[in-house]
This record gives C-alpha cells, sequence and structure tokens, in this order.
C-alpha cells in the first residue's frame, strides 16, 4: 500500500473514537465523577429555620359594640391585657435581652400601656372605638399573648365576651350568628397595617352562599377597623359563617354578637377565627352545662359528609344522630349535639373541608331565663406557647379545657401571671378532654409537651342570678417565625 | 565576462585621462575592474591606484595586474595607510598626478574597486566631454555586476527638497528607456569623468561631504560654476554596489549606507539650496519626514518609516551645512533658477509615490493562486475558479454560481426558517429586548452599560463586585457599539440584548462563511469548502447552543474556523505575521468567551514553540502571548480560581447531556439529540475519518492531517469527558442549584471541526474521480461518497429549518417596569428589588442600571459583604418582623421599587402591602410592583421622591438632599451647594466599593468615614464639585491592554503586500 500512513492516521482516529465511546458507556453515573468543587443543590444557602420573632403584634378589636353606623352603641367594661411568657417557657429563648410590651391604640398609635418585664401583664381599660394593638418587640415578643374582655350587667345588654387577640392574616373564617329579631351581628375588621387594606366578605347560609354579601367590599385604613353589620349583608340567616379576605395588607377580624330573644337576653360573645377549611378538625372546649350547638360550613363545591364525635373525659364517643351529617355545598348546617356531664371537645371528620365552631350556652333556671352564649371555633393544634389573659374576671369560675388528638398529650399548664404562678403537667387521653380548674387565676398558659393539643379556657359567673360565660380559645402565640432563605442571583 | 563592446567611435581625440581607481578591500572586483580598465579602446595616458588601507588582497592585485600595465603607461599605486573617505582618496589620487598644462584638455576618470567598465566607455565620455566646452562632468550609465541588462543609475535624480528618487529604479530593466537623459545635476563618482580644470576650479570635493553625497556636491556645485554635467548612456559601467549590498568587508551595514546617503542628499540640498529657501526648505524636510514616516507606518513598513524618520537628522548639523554654502559662494556664477530643470519636477515625485503606495498596499493577486498551487493539489480537473477566470462570466451570474455564496444563502434560509416563530415575536425588533432563555438571561443593557460592567473597578449586578470581570463584555459592548451606530438600535431598550438576539440569529450563517474561508487551508475546491461550511453552520451542536441561548458558544462556532486555519497557516513555512496577529485576536476572543478553548490554543502554541522550525516559533510566541496579554489580568484569574479555565458563562450543564441515543448522539455531533434525525451526522463522521486517510502530498499536509485527527479525539475525549467533571453548582431554578460541568457541545464542535477537516481532505480525491473517472470502481465509489456527504447535510439543515429553534428562547423577557427603569437609568439611580419566591427559599435580584449576569455561570461567593441586603430581604420575605415591616432599610440600600413574581393572594405579597414604606404601584403579568417611600428629610432638605443610589445627609442621618448619579454604581459629576452643617455623602453600596471608587471634592481627595455601614463621606461645606469616579481597574493594565489590541489589530489588517515588503 502506498498510502499506509493516511489509512494509519485514519485508524487511529476510528479506533480512538469508538474506544472513548466504549469507555463513556462503561463509566456511567457518578464513578468517576471529579469535583473539582463541591457542588450544592442550594449554593451555601442556609436552610430554612425557625427563628424566634424580634417583634410581635396582636390586634384586638377594641369596644365591639360602639362605633358601628346605623347600629345601637353598647359601651361596656373593656380590658385589655397583654404579656409576654416569664424566662424559660419559651424554649430557645434568651434568658437576657431588653423588650417591651406595649398596648397601643388607634391611628395615632398612642400608647395605653407599657412594662419591659418579662411575665408582667400590662393592662388597660378602653373606651375608644378603635382597634388596640398588643406589640412586644425584643426579648419580649415571643410568646406575647393579649386577651380582651368585654363586660356589661344590666337587663338586655348584658354578657361576658372574652376575646383571644388575634394575629392578623389574609384569611379569615369567622362562626356564628343566627337569625332572629334581636339577634344581631357586626363583623369587626381591623388593620394593624400601614396601608389601606382593601376586605371582602363572603358569608355562607343555611341555604347556600349568599349573594347578597358577595362582592361586599370595605377599604380598612391604616390602624383602624371597620364595622359590617351581618345583617345588612344576610338578613335573616339562621347560621352564617363569614369569609373574610384581605387583600393590599393582612386583618383581623371578629364577630361580634347578641342575642336578645324576645325581652330574653340570651346574650353576647365574641366569635374568633376558626380553623381553616380542613377534613379533620377539632372544636376544643365545649362546656357542659347547656345547650350546644354545632355549626358546620361546607365552602366547597359538593356536598360534604361529616362525622362528629364527642371527646368527652373517657374517650371519643358516637351519638348516632352525628354519625353522617350531611353539608350540602357552600352551605352550612346547624346540628345539636347530644348534652355532656363534663367538658368535652368535637372531633369532626368529613370528606370535604369543612369550617366548624360549636355554640354554648348558660341560661339562669328562673324568671325568662336570661343567660350568656359562647362560640368556640375549631382550632389548630397547638405547637407552642398559649395563653389566655384573665384581667379583671374576679369571682368567676374559670376552667382550662384540653382536647387531646389521636394520641395522649402532655401539656405544662401555668395557673397565674409572673412568678407566683402554679405549675402543673396535665396528661391528656387520647381524644379525650381533660379539664383543668384554674381558680381565680389571670392568666393561663399552656406549652404543649408530646401529643397534640388543642384548647380553650371557660369563664363563666353569675351576676345578679343570671349567668355570664365565655370561652377563649388558645391559639398559639407568636413564638417562632419561619426564616426562609434568600439568595441572591445576578439576573 | 562583459559582453563585446561596441566598436569605438570616432578617431582618437585630444584630451588626455587619466584614470583615479579607488581599492578599499575590493578584493573580489579589483582584478576585474582593472581587466575592463586595461580593456579600453581609448586607454588612459595614466592610472593611479588609490588603495584606502586595504586590508585583504586588493594591494597585491593592484601592484601585480600586469595587463593594465600593458596599456597603460604610468601604473601608480597609491597606499593610503588610513582608511579616509572615498572623496579625500579621489582627491589623493588626483593629487598624485599632476595637471597637464592645458587643464582644459585633461580629464580624470575616476572608478571604485568594484565597477567594471565596458571597453569603449572612456571613450564615450570622453567624446560627450569634448562635444561641447561646457561639459564639465561626464557619468557612465551604470548597469548592475550580474545582469547587464538591469539598470542601477543614470545620473543622479533629486527632488528641489532633497529626496533622492531611484530613477531608474535599482533592477529596472534597461530597455533604452532613459537613454535620452543627458544633462542631470549630478553624477555619481563611479565611472566619473571630470575636466581637470573643471576640478581644478570647482575645488574637488567640499569638505563637508567627503564620504556620502560627494558626488551630489560636486555635481551640484560644478553645475551652479556654469559647467555641465551630462550623463552619456552609451558608456556603460557595471556597477558590483559593492556598500549597497553588503558585500564589501569592513564597510558599515547596507542600510546604514543608504541613511546616511538620504541624510547626505538632504544636507547638500541645504547647503546649495536658496539661502531664502534654507529654513522653509528644513521646515518641509523635518514635515514631510514625519508624515511620510506615519503613513508607512500605517502602511506596515516600519523599517522605511524609520528611514524617512531618519532624514530629520540631516537638520542636525547647520554649521557643517552652512560652512559648505560658505565656502561654495565663490565657485559659485549661475542663479540657482537656471539649475530649474535638473531637478525631478514635484509632479515626477509626487506620482512616484503614488505609484509606490499603490504598489505597496494592492494585495497580491497571484499570491493565493501560488499558495494553493504549492499546498494542494486540485487533480485532473480544473478547479471551476479557474474557468470563471479565464471565461469571465457576468458578476450576478458569478454570484449565484458560486457555491460558497449558495452555502451560505441556503443557511440563511434555513435560519430564516427555524426562527420563524421568534421572528414573528419580534426577536429582532429594536422595539424589544432582544431572546431569554435557557442559558441566555434577559438583559437590559447599552453598549456603554456592557463597557462599565467590564472597564469599572467595582461593577456588575446587585452589590457588584472588584472582582475582574470577563473580557466577553468587553467584545459583546464592542459589537453592541457597532450595532447602535444602525439606526433605530440605539434607541432600543436593550441594543445590547437586540444585538445578542441577532448575534445569535446569525450565527448559522457567519460559521459558515468564516467556515468557507478557512476552509481554503485544506482544500481550494469551492464545492468541497461550500459543503463542510455547510455542514459546519448547520451542526446539531450549533443548533442546539442556539437553542439554548448559549451565545458563547456561538461566537467560537463562528469564529473556530478561523482560529483553526490561522494557527495552521502559521504552522506552515508560507505563514505570515498578519495572519498571526489576526488569529492571535480571533484567539483571544474565542478564549474570552470559552477559556477552555484558550487553554487548548496556549498549549497548540507551546507544541509549534517547541518543534516548529525557524520563524516558525516567531510565530507561535506571538500565538502563545498575545492571546493571554489581550486577555490581561483576567488570566491572572486562573490560578486564584482554576475552574474558570474549565468553565464559562453559557458553558454549562447541569443536565445529563446524554439523551436517549447515549453515547451515540455526542459521537455524532449532536448533543442532546433525541430523534433518529441524530442518524444524518453518521456518513459525516465516517467520511470525515475515511478523508483523513486521503493520501497527503507534503510532510506538512501530513502533520496537518494528523493535527486534525488529534482535534477531532481531543474534542471527543473532552465532550465525553465533561460530564464527569464537576465544576461546582450552578442555578437551576428559584433557590435551586445544581452541580454543574462543562457542556460537552464545547468539545464536540472540535470533533467536528477534525471531521470536516477529514472530509475536506477527503474531497480531493471523490471530486478527482468525479471529473475524470479513471477505473468504474472508483467513480461508483466517488459517487456514493459525494451522496452520503451530501444528501445528509442538506436534511440536516432542512430539518433544522422546520423544527425551528425549539421554545426555550422567547421574546420580551427583560421587561423590568418602565418606572423602575427610568428611576434607575437616572439621576436617581435607585434599584429595583425583584423576589422570586418559592416553597421554601426566596430568589432575588437587585436590579439596577448595572447589566447582569449575562449567561448562566458557576454560583459563586459574592464579593461584598451583603449582610445588609440580605437581611433586609430576610426581613421582608421572613417572619421575624412580624407584620410591621419598616421599609427604610430598603430606601438606605438604593431599593426605590420591589417586585415579586407571583399572585396577589401570595402571602409575601400580603406582607409587603401592609409594610410600611411600601406601596403597591399596580399588578402586572409579570407580578406586583411596590414604590419603597424615600428617607425623611431633615429639616431644612429637600425632600426626595424616591430612594436614591447617592445622598446627602446631615450629621442625624437626615436626608439633605439626593446626589444625582450620572454612571453606574454611584458614578457622580454634580455640583454641590454651600451647606450649613456638618454634611455626609452617603453611598447606598456596600462597604468595600469604597476601596475602588476614588471620590474628590473640588479635587480633594475625600477619605471614607470609618466604621459607617455603607461608604459615607464628609462634605467639606462650601459649594463645589462632587466626582465619583469609578476608576479603570488597573488603568495600567487597561492601558496596556488597549494599546497591545490596537497593535494587534494594526498587524492583523492585511495591509500591503509581500513583494513590496521585500523589496523595501
Amino acid at each position: 500500500m502506498r498510502n499506509v500512513s493516511g489509512i494509519v492516521r485514519a485508524g487511529v482516529v476510528a479506533l480512538g473514537a469508538a474506544a472513548l465511546a466504549v469507555g463513556a458507556t462503561r463509566v456511567g453515573g457518578t464513578d468517576g465523577t471529579v469535583q473539582l468543587a463541591p457542588a450544592s443543590a442550594r449554593a451555601g444557602l442556609p436552610e430554612s429555620s425557625d427563628v424566634l420573632v424580634d417583634q410581635a403584634s396582636l390586634v384586638c378589636p377594641g369596644q365591639q359594640r360602639l362605633g358601628a353606623t346605623g347600629l345601637r352603641d353598647v359601651k361596656g367594661t373593656v380590658t385589655v391585657a397583654a404579656a409576654s411568657p416569664v424566662a424559660g417557657v419559651v424554649k430557645g429563648a434568651p434568658s437576657t435581652g431588653t423588650g417591651t410590651v406595649s398596648l397601643l391604640a388607634g391611628p395615632s398609635s398612642g400608647g395605653l400601656g407599657q412594662t419591659s418585664d418579662q411575665g408582667a401583664v400590662v393592662s388597660a381599660g378602653i373606651s375608644g372605638a378603635d382597634p388596640v394593638l398588643a406589640r412586644a418587640t425584643g426579648v419580649l415578643a415571643p410568646g406575647l399573648v393579649a386577651t380582651q374582655v368585654w363586660r356589661h350587667g344590666g337587663d338586655d345588654d348584658r354578657g361576658l365576651a372574652v376575646t383571644p387577640c388575634q394575629l392578623p392574616s389574609s384569611d379569615v373564617w369567622l362562626v356564628g350568628g343566627g337569625s332572629g329579631a334581636s339577634r344581631t351581628e357586626r363583623v369587626l375588621v381591623s388593620n394593624p397595617g400601614a396601608n389601606a387594606v382593601t376586605v371582602s366578605f363572603e358569608v355562607l347560609g343555611h341555604s347556600g352562599r349568599i349573594d347578597a354579601a358577595a362582592g361586599h367590599t370595605v377599604s380598612v385604613p391604616p390602624l383602624s377597623r371597620e364595622v359590617l353589620s351581618l345583617d345588612a349583608v344576610a338578613p335573616d340567616e339562621p347560621s352564617p359563617v363569614v369569609h373574610v379576605t384581605a387583600t393590599g395588607g393582612v386583618v383581623s377580624a371578629v364577630l361580634d354578637e347578641q342575642w336578645i330573644a324576645g325581652a330574653t337576653a340570651r346574650g353576647i360573645d365574641d366569635s374568633t377565627r376558626a380553623a381553616a377549611p380542613g377534613t379533620d378538625l377539632v372544636v376544643p372546649g365545649v362546656e357542659a352545662g347547656g345547650a350546644v350547638w354545632l355549626r358546620l360550613a361546607n365552602p366547597a363545591g359538593t356536598e360534604a359528609l361529616a362525622q362528629v364525635r364527642l371527646l368527652g373525659d373517657k374517650g371519643p364517643v358516637q351519638p348516632d344522630n352525628l354519625r353522617a351529617v350531611r353539608v350540602p355545598a357552600g352551605a352550612t348546617v346547624d346540628v345539636p349535639v347530644p348534652r355532656n356531664a363534663t367538658a368535652m371537645g368535637l372531633g369532626i371528620r368529613s370528606d370535604q373541608p369543612l369550617v366548624a365552631a360549636a355554640w354554648t350556652e348558660r341560661r339562669a333556671t328562673t324568671a325568662d331565663q336570661m343567660g350568656d352564649f359562647a362560640w368556640t371555633p375549631a382550632t389548630p393544634a397547638l405547637g407552642g406557647v398559649a395563653g389566655v389573659l384573665l384581667p379583671n374576671l374576679r369571682g368567676t369560675t374559670k376552667r382550662l379545657l384540653l382536647t387531646a388528638g389521636p394520641s395522649p398529650a402532655t401539656v405544662q399548664v401555668r395557673l397565674g401571671s409572673g412568678q407566683g404562678a402554679r405549675l402543673s403537667t396535665v396528661t391528656v387521653p387520647a381524644e379525650s378532654t381533660a379539664v383543668v380548674d384554674a381558680g381565680d387565676a389571670d392568666a393561663v398558659w399552656v406549652v404543649p409537651g408530646t401529643g397534640t393539643v388543642r384548647g380553650a379556657v371557660s369563664v363563666a359567673g353569675v351576676d345578679a342570678g343570671v349567668p355570664f360565660f365565655s370561652v377563649a380559645s388558645l391559639s398559639e402565640a407568636p413564638v417562632r417565625a419561619l426564616s426562609v432563605p434568600v439568595r441572591q442571583v445576578r439576573n | 565576462m562583459s559582453p563585446p563592446a561596441p566598436p569605438s567611435t570616432g578617431q582618437r581625440t585630444s584630451g588626455t585621462v587619466d584614470a583615479v581607481v579607488v581599492v578599499h578591500n575590493g578584493a573580489t572586483w579589483l582584478a576585474q575592474c582593472l581587466d575592463g580598465l586595461a580593456a579600453q579602446t581609448l586607454p588612459p595616458a595614466r592610472l593611479v591606484i588609490v588603495d584606502v588601507a586595504s586590508t585583504d588582497t586588493s594591494g597585491a592585485i593592484a601592484r601585480a595586474h600586469s595587463g593594465v600595465r600593458r596599456v597603460v603607461p604610468s601604473v601608480e599605486v597609491l597606499r593610503l595607510e588610513q582608511a579616509v573617505p572615498v572623496g579625500r582618496a579621489i582627491e589623493h589620487g588626483i593629487a598624485a598626478m599632476p595637471a597637464g598644462p592645458n587643464p582644459s584638455d585633461s580629464w580624470v576618470w575616476v572608478l571604485h574597486d568594484d565597477t567594471v567598465p565596458r571597453a569603449n566607455a572612456l571613450a564615450q565620455l570622453l567624446q560627450a566631454g569634448l562635444r561641447s566646452k561646457s561639459v564639465g562632468v561626464a557619468g557612465p550609465k551604470i548597469v548592475s555586476w550580474e545582469d547587464p541588462r538591469r539598470l542601477v543609475e543614470m545620473g543622479l535624480q533629486i527632488t528641489r527638497t532633497g529626496r533622492r528618487l531611484a530613477s531608474p529604479a535599482r533592477g529596472e530593466a534597461d530597455q533604452g528607456q532613459y537613454d535620452n537623459r543627458a544633462d542631470v545635476l549630478a553624477v555619481s563618482t563611479s565611472g566619473m569623468l571630470v575636466r581637470r580644470s573643471v576640478w581644478d576650479d570647482v575645488g574637488g570635493f567640499d569638505r563637508a561631504f567627503v564620504e556620502h553625497g560627494a558626488d551630489l556636491d560636486f555635481g551640484w556645485r560644478a553645475q551652479l560654476a556654469g559647467h555641465r554635467v551630462v550623463v552619456v548612456p552609451a558608456a556603460v559601467v557595471r556597477d558590483a554596489s559593492a556598500g549597497l549590498d553588503g558585500e564589501r568587508p569592513g564597510a558599515p551595514r547596507p542600510r546604514e549606507l543608504e541613511r546616511r546617503g538620504r541624510r547626505a542628499a538632504r544636507q547638500v540640498t541645504l547647503a546649495r539650496c536658496s539661502p531664502l529657501a534654507a529654513p522653509f526648505l528644513a521646515l518641509w524636510m523635518a514635515l514631510s519626514a514625519v508624515v511620510a514616516s506615519l503613513t508607512l507606518l500605517v502602511a506596515k513598513r516600519p523599517r522605511l518609516a524609520w528611514r524617512e524618520l531618519t532624514d530629520v537628522t540631516a537638520l542636525l548639523h547647520p554649521f557643517a551645512t552652512l560652512g559648505a554654502r560658505w565656502r561654495g559662494r565663490s565657485t559659485k556664477r549661475l542663479r540657482r533658477d537656471h539649475l530649474a530643470t535638473l531637478f525631478v519636477a514635484p509632479s515626477v515625485a509626487a506620482r512616484t509615490t503614488v505609484d509606490h503606495i499603490q504598489d505597496a498596499i494592492t494585495p497580491e493577486r497571484t499570491r493565493a493562486r501560488r499558495e494553493a498551487a504549492a499546498t494542494t493539489e486540485t487533480g485532473p480537473v480544473a478547479d471551476d475558479s479557474e474557468s470563471l477566470d479565464n471565461l469571465p462570466a457576468s458578476l450576478p451570474r458569478r454570484i449565484v454560481s458560486h457555491p460558497g455564496f449558495l452555502a451560505v444563502a441556503a443557511v440563511l434560509v434555513a435560519t430564516v426558517a427555524a426562527w420563524r416563530d421568534a421572528l414573528r415575536a419580534g426577536a429582532l425588533s429594536p422595539t424589544n429586548a432582544g431572546v431569554a432563555g435557557g442559558e441566555l438571561r434577559p438583559v437590559t443593557s447599552n453598549a456603554y452599560g456592557l463597557w462599565h460592567a467590564f472597564r469599572d473597578a467595582w461593577h456588575g449586578a446587585g452589590l457588584g463586585t472588584g472582582a475582574e470581570s470577563g473580557p466577553h463584555l468587553a467584545v459583546l459592548s464592542a459589537l453592541t457599539w457597532l450595532a447602535e451606530r444602525l439606526p433605530g438600535v440605539a434607541e432600543s431598550r436593550s441594543s445590547a440584548g437586540v444585538t445578542i438576539a441577532w448575534l445569535l440569529f446569525l450565527t448559522p450563517v457567519l460559521a459558515t462563511w468564516s467556515a468557507y474561508l478557512a476552509g481554503r487551508v485544506v482544500t481550494s475546491s469551492r464545492l468541497a469548502r461550500a459543503l463542510g461550511a455547510l455542514a459546519w453552520g448547520t451542526a446539531g451542536v450549533a443548533a442546539t447552543a442556539l437553542a439554548s441561548g448559549r451565545v458563547t458558544v456561538s461566537v467560537v462556532h463562528i469564529l473556530l474556523p478561523f482560529v483553526l486555519a490561522g494557527f495552521c497557516l502559521a504552522a506552515r513555512r508560507d505563514g505570515t505575521f498578519t495572519a498571526t496577529f489576526a488569529t492571535a485576536l480571533g484567539t483571544a476572543v474565542v478564549g474570552a468567551f470559552a477559556p477552555p478553548l484558550l487553554a487548548l490554543s496556549a498549549v497548540a502554541a507551546l507544541l509549534l514553540l517547541v518543534l516548529g522550525p525557524g520563524l516558525r516559533r516567531a510565530r507561535a510566541l506571538v500565538l502563545l502571548l498575545v492571546p493571554a496579554a489581550l486577555l490581561g489580568p483576567w488570566v491572572a484569574r486562573f490560578v486564584e480560581d482554576p475552574r474558570l479555565l474549565l468553565s464559562g458563562p453559557g458553558l454549562l450543564s447541569t443536565a445529563d447531556d446524554r439523551g436517549p441515543w447515549g453515547v451515540l448522539a455526542p459521537l455524532l455531533g449532536a448533543p442532546g439529540g433525541t430523534t433518529w434525525a441524530v442518524w444524518l451526522g453518521a456518513p459525516l463522521v465516517v467520511l470525515g475519518v475515511l478523508g483523513l486517510a486521503s493520501r497527503s502530498r507534503s510532510r506538512a499536509q501530513s502533520v496537518g492531517l494528523a493535527g486534525g485527527g488529534l482535534l477531532a479525539l481531543l474534542g471527543l475525549a473532552g465532550a465525553l469527558a465533561s460530564s464527569h467533571v464537576v465544576l461546582g453548582s450552578a442555578e437551576t431554578g428559584v433557590g435551586r442549584s445544581a452541580p454543574a460541568h462543562l457542556w460537552s457541545g464545547l468539545g464536540l464542535q472540535l470533533w467536528l471541526a477534525g471531521l470536516v477537516v477529514g472530509l475536506l481532505a477527503g474531497s480531493r480525491p471523490v471530486l478527482a474521480s468525479l471529473a475524470g473517472p479513471r477505473r468504474r470502481w472508483g467513480f461508483v465509489a466517488a459517487v456514493v461518497a459525494a451522496g452520503l456527504a451530501v444528501a445528509p447535510v442538506l436534511a440536516a439543515a432542512a430539518l433544522w429549518g422546520a423544527h425551528g429553534i425549539g421554545r426555550t428562547l422567547s421574546v420580551g423577557q427583560a421587561t423590568l417596569p418602565a418606572v423602575a427603569l427610568e428611576q434607575g437609568s437616572g439621576a436617581l439611580g435607585n434599584r429595583l428589588l425583584l423576589l422570586r419566591p418559592s416553597d421554601d427559599v426566596v430568589d432575588f435580584v437587585l436590579a439596577g442600571q448595572e447589566p447582569g449576569e449575562l449567561l448562566r455561570d458557576l454560583d459563586r461567593a459574592p464579593d461584598a459583604d451583603e449582610t445588609p441586603l440580605v437581611n433586609a430581604v430576610a426581613d421582608i420575605v421572613g417572619g421575624r418582623g412580624a407584620d410591621s415591616l419598616d421599609s427604610t432599610a430598603l430606601a438606605r440600600l438604593g431599593i426605590g421599587f420591589v417586585q415579586v413574581r407571583g399572585t396577589a393572594d401570595a402571602p409575601l405579597a400580603r406582607r409587603l402591602d401592609s409594610s410600611q414604606g411600601l406601596s403597591r404601584l399596580g399588578t402586572s403579568e409579570r407580578g406586583i410592583l411596590w414604590k419603597v417611600q424615600p428617607l425623611r428629610a431633615a429639616d431644612g432638605g429637600s425632600p426626595a421622591t424616591a430612594p436614591s443610589r447617592a445622598r446627602l445627609v446631615d450629621a442625624d442621618g437626615g436626608l439633605l438632599q439626593v446626589v444625582p448619579t450620572s454612571g453606574p454604581h454611584a458614578a457622580v459629576d454634580t455640583t454641590l451647594p454651600a451647606g450649613s452643617g456638618p454634611r455626609f455623602l452617603v453611598l447606598a453600596e456596600p462597604a468595600e466599593w469604597a476601596a475602588q471608587a476614588l471620590v474628590t471634592f473640588d479635587g480633594r481627595q475625600l477619605e471614607p468615614v470609618a466604621g459607617s455601614a455603607q461608604p459615607t463621606y464628609a462634605v467639606p461645606l462650601t459649594a463645589g464639585t462632587l466626582e465619583v469616579d469609578l476608576a479603570a481597574a488597573r488603568p495600567w493594565w487597561r492601558l496596556g491592554q488597549a494599546v497591545l489590541l490596537g497593535f494587534v489589530i494594526f498587524m492583523a489588517v492585511p495591509f500591503g503586500n509581500r513583494r513590496s515588503r521585500r523589496r523595501s
């Protein structure tokens, strides 16, 4: 051959290419991979982590029954109290450091009171129609709890409303109200932010969504509140459930209800935020001693089938009539709950996400059987410290009602405020409700240990022979926030 | 031997002639010279041989030459022990022969040892001298020693300004074209016949001009004294020009001699011109020398330029000139303007200059063919180019039948088809911001922005960086600048984006064109080159790179053929430095975009440096050093982070490149190919490898083909290995990164290039067989091979056109809100914080007028301390601060707007809605936009309309006024009014910025206030000009780069030709 070199050349290339190809198929996966630099999927970002908040605000509605156009003003005795737990309650919190807890009211955010001691309760009487902000900073921010107590004696407008102040959010479900000549409901929407917020309402009723309420929006100026009369948008609705949605910010919403049946004052209470629609709900803190109704709302587009169990002190009980409760699509249902000897919780399971709250009442046995009622919404399980402050409620019976989830739960209970609090550890059997008598404590703190637990604090008393009664649900205090890692990218 | 002399003309004349032969180390020629003298039809009466201190055998020859002694009655050898100038030697010789009674009938004939007079030379000269009493000096026609048909000199030709004109040019063929010349200003002393009376009258040579310019000065003075100086074409003297040819031992270098001659001519002119004109002439000489020198420098004739410049030194000896003028005053009898006709007319001088320039810069038309003929073999088939040249068709017909043009046109059609959707969406329209997607990020910038991103000491997106920026930014900036010259582009919102889109669009076309041109180094066949170019331009790897917006790969695809061809040329014997510098420039550009190829080219240059013979080493050195030096300090970063050498913007891949075809797809040159279409690459691979086997005509060709094969294998190995070398991580999505490796396509480009080399080499036998089949089976094989080569390439191009470029690239992603753009690029210079939330992480972009990263690159740790920024953003998106967010942290960072990608229902959107100091401006499909409230003004301060990049604050931090910015990263040039109290300039930049920026107030440099979170400067209370200059990083480096770039471009411009250079 004359062209040996050419053939050799081409042959070497062909063989080399073939060898490389075969070699490449042999070295697969991560074998034989050289790492010149660590390759991380997250490029050096910290993971999402819980961090202690260094600023927390809770919104209290202020004088609920003042300042609504077209509705009668009833000025109650309103006390707002706020406190941060004593050192050691919040896990991981620094034992030293500074911070304040303060109460602020109105658009000017005028100060009503302030403390910089951990565990100290700052309280103030409220007379205006503005929302009250409980704000804590620094080391006092984690575990901030605030409660507003509205109380009024007399004939018609009598009652007690213990309202836990809420973290603002953009989406609030409120369960409460009903039909009746003098049964009035007002939805108080407070905007704690610096910008105006547009709030829209959706009302679910006995026979479906109420069109008159659809598209009803109000603009809430910064640091103010707006009041919506539910009777104006959904008159004669026997079982309303209100869905409040905020655009352009976050709000806190409370449904304040007063019921005077004929000449009989049936009471006053605030219904606070219910757990978001879910298929497995628990309504804790249903007191015994009066009628109990459960209101279920089905925001979904298909009918829901729900099963309701009573979670009493001896474990779950399944009443027959609550074995299968049908909740039509977009509608609400009130179901009576059999009386129970002790306090209980209600466990609701359904095939569609539901919103739920229980209504309980206490009535006098004499005369025209005046009384008071309380709304207890389904609440999410407690993940951290929670508490209710009970200012200005001497001489009442205060009970802490704890309902455990599917497994037994241990809860550390702290009754009273400051260093003089009584400490105890309560074990709640699975799917049962335990009752802790709070005595005359002005504060109830709960720190969940094992298991899932929900709770509420009921306050009951008698005024001139007529009971007054309210239940405040426990909701988790702002302690930790999810710190989302941020990363800068160059384009 | 000289040709037989023509018979002597006329009878013996009455004049007596004495001869002087000046000898200095002229043993080589002297014997012949004396032979010539002896052979004269009219021998001289006396001969004096002046031996000027010769160290060779000249003296002996002179003493022993019997021939001359037989003819000349009196021969005397005058030995001078010291070397003296030729003028002095001649004077000695003449002095040794006492003048006769009638000096006007007595003549002296001067010869140099390296001249051989033709037999009748003296007779002819004397005859001319005797013809008229007025003739004082007669000179011969001087022809070349080796070839008497070539002229050397016929009298000295000089312009009025003293510029010697080579007329005739040395070596010009003698066709009698100068034989009508008679009166000249002066003649050379070589063969000069001078009347003794004239010699005495003029007084011999002036002492200022006894070496160079002696002949010119003597002739000039003779003319001024009223004696004619004539040149006698019939008298022929062969002259070896031993001095000028550098053959005389011990003589100065020829160039030096020439320079001295030129200088002397100028000096003589200054000495003999009109005294009034002398100063102007001197000025003109200086000016014209500089201008001519510059012109020659531009024409890349540095040596000639230097020679021109040395003419100026003629002005350095004014006293010598003045002395010569003083001494010459007594013999001057004629008015100077009587000599006007003896000078070269200015028009002739100008025409000669123009001819020279034209000659120097017109490309050598025949060169390419010569080269092709020397290096390639077209076989028995006459290349169709030749037939076209022989039968010139009309220009349009030649164009449309040109295979290269057809290939480019075909690719253009395929490209337009492939881009049809993008074109419809306005991808190339200047009203849009170009395309983005895949590796290519949306960019809103222009040439100015890109340039500053490259040049400024503190630059880059977000808070910026002080690290050396990639030189690809400079290249893109230059391209954008050029594009901005086109109507409409400069007004575009993102001329950079539009330019990049056009670059991507034109990549296949330009790559085809470059491959066609570069293919010439392998074969001159246009058909083969067109096919190879088509295969290269529409290669799967290019299409894949385009579809994923890999601009860097596009640039490589365009330039790689040129660079490879350039390396090939540099390694050839007949390579040029022009091509080498062009290759170095191309390599630098390729390296700026794809550092791995820079490394490869350095290795190749190093190999050539070590193995290459002769001048090729110098070229290799250029290829090795110039690209690295051009890229400047950026190359130094490779040492800090070697990953840079293996990666590059837009060169990464985070996915497994292996598709369903596994290793087959890269082998067939189509990375990530998923369909059967990958098989279209198979014939190219087979033919490419087979082509490498084609017989090479020369060793160089064989080495070239081996190089092609090696390149292919290296590329393939690199492509297959790249996925096994993880270089770090690169962003894959919001909050996500993945291990990144070099994209295999870069290696596949080399693999493909090697195959195309094989294809082109293999085309020769195939085309030969097709044109003149010698064996039937050979013809059949050739037809099959041609079919296999052509059909899949065309099919692949058509398929690409039909499939389109995919959906990765989309139009108009770079749309930041107009209000943010306006404020960002205006005097406020504020930024937009773009948040991209995902479930567990939020990515954010700090978008200002500084362009962001153009292409995806490796994740790198930030250069600046980002803590304040990250904390501010974390506070916004995280839960730490509850609902009462304060936006002042954002305003302090110069953030004017916040945009969130997502719906209004998103929790983050709600958070921002409730934040203090943020007010929602609106919602668009790109997200929701918030405006950040500016910082509160201090008492007496002027409130701001929006947060700004630079601000003036009082001692308490209250805003006094916004300081308008004039460029990226808070460049400021403004006048501040007088202040009433302590005031500080605060810049919304990271602390590291202060180390790079130069802040001056009324020219005085300000030092940053220590311990402040942001760069802060105390500003004096007086009114004054405040300047913040982000001086170029490493200014000396930048200057050096610029100078080098200018030099390389100058060297790379194919200006002038070898022919003229050889002659010079």
